[in-house]
């Protein structure tokens, strides 16, 4: 589960550092291109239901770390 | 604490007004989001404010609770004197057992919502809910939980006063269902779904022309319609394929809902380097899709769709009128028909015009100046059906977000359709701008 989960974590807050710096974004969209970058990188070494977790943890953890305060999270 | 200042405006003769800006501390920088706002600063003469012995205007913030529930903070807003008061402390608003809940909902119209949350407990199970508040704001009075669906994600979201529809997605499945409440105890939903592919949704919008009307209102009652590429939810920079899938509700309870796909509905220009999302506005002949481009901001185009039943008809796209001057990428359009996009929203999200011109919109542009963000006030005239507009520059650079590069917003529009709230999320601070629209 650390795989997916930390590729996912990585990509989800560089997508979302950009997105946020921009009116429209959502945490979902940030989230879900995150889990189709992980998914390409790990193919399906993984199921779908561990990405699915996977990504659910990665939004959980910037919620609760950082309020999802993507600009705030050092590089 | 609250402090304001003028933003002169032109010299005598030019009839635009000064702006007139205040800003609060408001809740912390901690906090996810603006639910519900009522009172007398939006409600319109008509509408009732149940909660007026506890507030006359008050807004509701979504925040974290022991970092595992979501809990809410009522907040006042006295308009004398732009102060903020806190009403009571957090009260706990989701708690499905377990650990960690996430999810998003929103008003619907005065004190009432729709829900959905997850938790990981029961096998990480969504849970979908229509709900209303308390007269002192500190709990529901009802609190329904409608569907419950394992090993989901996803949101409830408004489409109208009394309609929301909720969306549960996963890698999995993906599934959708609308449902109508008018507060209390009953609720009439639609069935849901079954699940499919073509559910995936990149962005939500509610089918324009005939149908219903006023603001935050308009479109086609019992009907909703979203974004994907190829029954996928992917998006990346290179996607430009766009299917409108289409559902739709004769209204009665548990009947089945009629879902169309248009497949290939757009074709979006190239957008490399930029994985914005395209977005939807409600007009009153219709739809229109904007596209935006962060890495190319004068590749900015607005496709127009009217719709007939469940098919939709995509006309050419037209350049986004706001150039590279008022750039789409800065602008904001989420959530601004008042239609749930993806997280946290509140009718007053809807910048429609107040005064009954259904297609004029209002709304901000957000940008970066050295280290802070400003912050101007625009208006989007979409009343031709072809999709051409008219982008029209209200105030510039009226407020500031210091020492901020987020553009992570919450606005309210109020009731005297000229002044208007913004809570801005990384700085906690509420701005309160008069004569923001004229």
């Amino acid at each position: 589960m650390a795989e997916p989960y930390d590729f996912m974590l990585s990509k989800y807050i560089q997508i979302g550092k950009a997105a946020e710096k921009h009116p429209n974004h959502t945490l979902h969209d940030s989230a879900h291109l995150a889990k189709e970058l992980a998914m390409e990188n790990f193919g399906d070494t993984h199921t779908k239901e561990e990405y699915d977790d996977a990504e659910m943890e990665c939004q959980q953890h910037v919620q609760e770390t950082y309020a999802n305060r993507f600009t705030r999270i050092d590089e | 604490m609250s402090f304001g200042y003028q933003v002169l405006g032109f010299g005598v003769g030019v009839s635009k007004p000064s702006a007139t800006v205040s800003v609060s501390d408001m809740a912390s920088s901690s906090d996810l989001g603006i639910w519900a706002v009522g009172g007398d600063w939006v409600y319109e003469d008509s509408e009732t404010n149940s909660q007026s012995g506890t507030a006359t205007n008050w807004l509701m913030m979504n925040a974290p609770y022991n970092t595992n529930y979501y809990a809410t903070t009522p907040i006042s807003y006295d308009l004398s004197d732009h102060s903020v008061s806190e009403l009571a402390s957090d009260w706990q608003t989701y708690n499905l057992g377990g650990a960690s809940h996430s999810g998003s909902g929103g008003q619907l119209s005065l004190d009432r919502s729709i829900w959905g949350i997850r938790s990981y407990a029961d096998s990480i199970s969504a849970r979908y809910y229509f709900a209303d508040l308390a007269d002192n704001l500190e709990s529901f009075t009802n609190n329904i939980n409608t569907v419950t669906v394992v090993q989901r994600y996803g949101g409830g979201y408004r489409l109208s006063d009394t309609q929301g529809f909720y969306h549960a997605q996963s890698n999995a499945s993906v599934l959708i269902g609308i449902g109508t409440y008018s507060g209390g105890s009953s609720t009439t939903l639609s069935a849901t779904s079954s699940e499919g592919n073509d559910r995936y949704s990149i962005g939500f919008g509610k089918p324009g022309g005939s149908g219903t009307s006023g603001y935050a209102n308009i479109g086609v009652a019992n009907s909703v319609f979203w974004m994907n590429d190829n029954d996928t939810q992917t998006w990346n920079a290179s996607t430009t394929n766009i299917d409108l899938n289409h559902a739709s509700w004769n209204g009665s309870a548990s009947a089945a809902l009629s879902i169309t796909a248009n497949n290939g509905a757009i074709t979006l220009p190239d957008h490399t380097g930029s994985t914005l999302t395209p977005r939807v506005l409600t007009t009153s002949w219709g739809n229109v899709v904007i596209h935006s481009d962060s890495a190319n901001p004068g590749n900015a185009v607005v496709f127009p769709v009217t719709w007939s039943g469940g098919s939709a008809s995509v006309g050419s796209s037209v350049a986004w009128n706001g150039g590279t001057s008022i750039p789409a990428n800065e602008c904001y359009f989420k959530e601004l028909s008042g239609v749930g996009a993806g997280g946290i929203h509140h009718k007053y999200m809807c910048g429609q015009d107040r005064g009954g011109v259904a297609d004029l919109y209002r709304t901000v542009r957000i940008y970066a100046s050295g280290s802070d963000m400003l912050v101007d006030t625009i208006t989007i005239d979409f009343s031709s059906s072809d999709g051409s507009h008219t982008v029209t520059s209200k105030q510039t650079a009226v407020t500031t977000f210091s020492s901020s590069s987020s553009a992570t917003i919450w606005p309210i529009f109020m009731k005297n359709n000229t002044d208007l709230g913004i809570w801005h999320q990384d700085t906690a601070k509420f701005h309160y701008i008069e004569n923001a629209y004229f």
